[in-house]
């Protein structure tokens, strides 16, 4: 278990809260803790989960989720292209109207 | 012709409404299932892989969804569900969205309402390509001053000035062309912008992950063209460099971060030197559009035209708030379409204190709104006597509904006041001792109200401002368990014991401090009340002890801060500066627009604010104008609500103020301002 890592990832341990790993039980529910600030993990393919807990957040961390992901498709590129055509062919349309009423 | 334009301009609205939901679908989208308990696991495993559309054809009818907005995944997970949740016997469903898109697409909406409203081939004005160049600027420079709050909100942010950084770089080039396309609407005229101004209480315009307003982007363009053209160099914008300078150099160096809450779009979320700058030029601005759309239109304005539009406006106010209260997906469109800092309320049932508020932010705020729509209307049919349709009373009786619902009991009373002094003004029914002996009539009333009738007695009424305040604040309070719960000090009446136990000295704010030296010191007039106690008894009346009694608490400010202010829409020294008791949770904001202007003015500010807004040359003023009446009303307001935290309160109050300057007819630009 990486401590730093929860941390990072988590916030640091309530005080009432002690980390216990959960093997893979499918029958095991994480009850939510309403003083924790829901939040998103990611895993390495780019899967999101919720997280309502502070234990359950740690359990997802130590299975290498993250709370952090480098976007594999750079989708504001795309989008700054787009808004930079559209300027430019706005531009245009301006100046040649500009030209045919002048 | 007109009838075919609307139809097509409302038929793009939709159209560009769903587009960016279908082109962002997932790449290997999964089917909707209807959301119960057992479909749970299946929306939490399978997160950005169901789109929206697929999860509302399943569950339409489902009556215990939620929906709301999940800002912080990326784009890939745009229009699609990000997590479930399950609260109590609700199903919250999370629907990805992202600050660029939402940036490009509540643009391209809310622009096309504006080009719909305003005319066409009017004068064209040339607008300066400096304005082009300096709005967009400083608007993405928001970005990098206020980075606590983007960055928890999103996680395309990034602060980097390099050229990889495409999430501000599209931010850069999206201001751009909204500015261009502004100005392309502006171009052709602003008068109609004021005949827009009641729908501006509809049309929210605060982006959805961002802490930015449409109309502050609008109102910028003016102001720099008003700049532009007129003379920099006068009074009232020496005195605002001289504050600014002052609120700069003054600042604090605290790490504060403030929740904007409702107050999203139009408030300071930091307390860095950056955020100050970028809020003290966007005010100063916005402030200068307002003055330039005002002091070009005003001369000119139909007024009937005019409220109208704001009966309009109000009617279709109760109207989003039931459609928004009938279904979460509703709620979810008026929230994003509109541009809403608070999702609309769910039900028509009244909550908090009563009041209903719907698509409305501050219940408080709406009421004011409706209650001024009725006082302006009003005063206008009885001054001018023209003819109303039916559908028009039809819109009468739907504020009026609003009004009651709102349950802002002090913005009624003052209506009906104004109206019936106004009417018996106008028909002259009274001499002035008649008026005379209304108002003593008045003012023993509401003795005999606090007498009799409230909660409280005269005595405990005089003090409970304190009383609140000094519960509020993080000291030790001995009680008395003899006469049931009670504070000792509150029994005996003795503050200056109180405040010297323990280190309640170091614990209490300045501002109480003050107060309560005030109070205790005997420095009374002979047969007159101690003015806190009469503010006291005010704010029993109206209701708002608790409420400013916390404002004490809170505000903790040195000399210069309180003559000078911490700068507009900065309110994270006055929130996070001083701490309270660990009770007072959340955002509790001063609940008086005087209060809020001395936070962010100062006292001097403040009078100075004051002094222009009443100052108007004698001659040509018409007596019992109803322009007169309306400022009285928002001003009295103002006690009471925060209404000046919003834009649309702010535009609302700068047009009743020009409203009243107009009458002149020989204005000055140092009355303008």
């Amino acid at each position: 278990m990486n401590e730093q890592k929860i941390i990072i990832n988590c916030g640091p341990k309530p005080e009432n809260v002690e980390f216990v790993k959960i093997q893979n039980d499918p029958n095991f529910v994480f009850t939510n803790d309403p003083n924790f600030n829901t939040l998103v993990l990611y895993d390495q393919e780019g899967n999101i989960v919720n997280v309502n807990s502070w234990l359950e957040c740690a359990q997802y961390v130590d299975g290498d989720w993250s709370n952090k992901l480098l976007s594999i498709t750079n989708y504001e590129q795309q989008i700054f292209g787009f808004l930079a055509l559209f300027l430019v062919g706005y531009i245009s349309y301006k100046i040649r109207l500009r030209k045919i009423n002048d | 012709m007109t009838k075919n334009k609307n139809i097509v301009l409302f038929i793009l609205f939709l159209s560009i409404l769903v587009l960016p939901f279908i082109a962002y679908s997932p790449d290997e989208p999964l089917e909707g299932k209807f959301i119960d308990e057992a479909s749970i696991d299946y929306y939490q495993i399978n997160t950005c892989k169901i789109g929206i559309f697929d999860v509302l054809k399943e569950n339409i009818n489902n009556k215990d969804l939620i929906y709301k907005f999940n800002n912080y995944p990326g784009i890939d997970c745009y229009g699609s569900v990000t997590g479930l949740d399950k609260l109590g016997d609700k199903f919250y469903i999370y629907i990805g969205s992202n600050n660029l898109v939402n940036f490009i697409h509540q643009s391209s909406l809310w622009i096309l309402i504006l080009y719909a409203f305003i005319d066409k081939n009017k004068n064209e004005k040339e607008f300066s390509k400096f304005s082009l160049l300096i709005v967009p600027l400083i608007f993405s420079s928001q970005l990098l001053s206020e980075e606590s709050f983007y960055e928890t909100i999103s996680k395309s942010y990034s602060r980097d000035m390099s050229l990889d950084n495409f999430f501000f770089l599209s931010f850069i080039l999206s201001y751009l062309i909204l500015t261009i396309m502004i100005n392309e609407i502006l171009i052709k005229g602003t008068k109609n912008l004021i005949y827009f101004l009641p729908f501006a209480f509809i049309l929210n315009g605060t982006y959805l992950g961002m802490n930015i307003n449409f109309f502050l982007v609008i109102f910028s363009i003016l102001g720099v063209k008003r700049l532009l053209e007129s003379k920099f160099f006068t009074i009232p914008n020496f005195i605002f460099i001289l504050f600014s300078f002052s609120w700069i150099f003054r600042r604090n160096d605290m790490e504060l971060y403030f929740d904007v809450d409702k107050l999203r779009g139009f408030i300071n979320s930091s307390n860095s030197n950056n955020s100050l700058v970028f809020w003290i030029l966007v005010f100063y601005l916005f402030i200068n559009g307002a003055i330039y759309l005002y002091k070009e239109n005003i001369e000119t304005i139909d007024l009937e035209k005019l409220s109208k539009n704001f009966l309009i406006s109000g009617s279709i106010i109760v109207l989003l708030g039931f459609i928004s209260s009938l279904n979460s997906i509703l709620n979810l469109i008026t929230f994003y379409t509109l541009g809403l800092n608070k999702y609309a309320m769910r039900t028509m049932e009244s909550v908090e204190g009563s009041a209903w508020r719907g698509i409305s932010p501050s219940a408080e705020l709406v009421g004011e709104f409706f209650a001024f729509v009725l006082l302006f209307f009003g005063l206008l049919l009885i001054k001018y006597k023209y003819s109303i349709s039916k559908i028009y009373i039809l819109f009468i009786v739907v504020n009026l509904y609003g009004l009651y619902r709102s349950n802002n009991r002090s913005a009624t009373m003052l209506l009906l006041i104004i109206l019936l002094i106004f009417y018996i003004k106008e028909k002259k029914y009274f001499t002035r001792n008649g008026y005379l002996l209304i108002a003593v009539i008045c003012i023993i009333t509401l003795a005999l109200y606090v007498q009799f009738i409230s909660d409280y007695s005269y005595k405990d009424s005089a003090q409970l401002l304190l009383v609140e305040s000094l519960r509020n604040s993080n000291i030790t309070i001995d009680y008395d368990y003899s006469s049931g719960y009670v504070e000792k000090f509150f029994l005996t009446e003795d503050y200056g014991t109180l405040v010297n136990s323990y280190d309640n000295s170091s614990n209490i704010s300045t501002s109480q401090r003050t107060v309560i030296d005030y109070f205790i010191s005997g420095n009374n007039i002979k047969f007159l009340p101690n003015p806190i106690s009469v503010i006291s008894i005010i704010s029993v009346v109206i209701n708002r002890s608790e409420k400013w009694g916390i404002f004490l608490a809170k505000y903790n400010p040195d000399t210069p801060s309180f003559l000078l202010g911490y700068g507009p829409q900065n309110l994270s020294f006055y929130e996070g500066g001083h701490a309270v008791s660990p009770k007072v949770l959340g955002l509790v904001l001063p609940h008086s627009s005087f209060l809020v202007s001395i936070i962010f003015f100062g006292l001097i500010g403040t009078l100075i604010i004051l002094y222009l807004t009443f100052r108007r040359n004698n001659s040509n003023v018409i007596k019992n104008d109803y322009s007169n009446y309306l400022l009285v009303f928002i001003v009295v307001n103002f006690i009471k609500s925060d209404s000046l935290l919003y834009h649309n309160g702010i535009l609302l109050f700068l047009f009743i103020v020009f409203l009243y300057k107009r009458n002149e007819h020989s204005y000055s630009e140092f009355n303008l301002e």
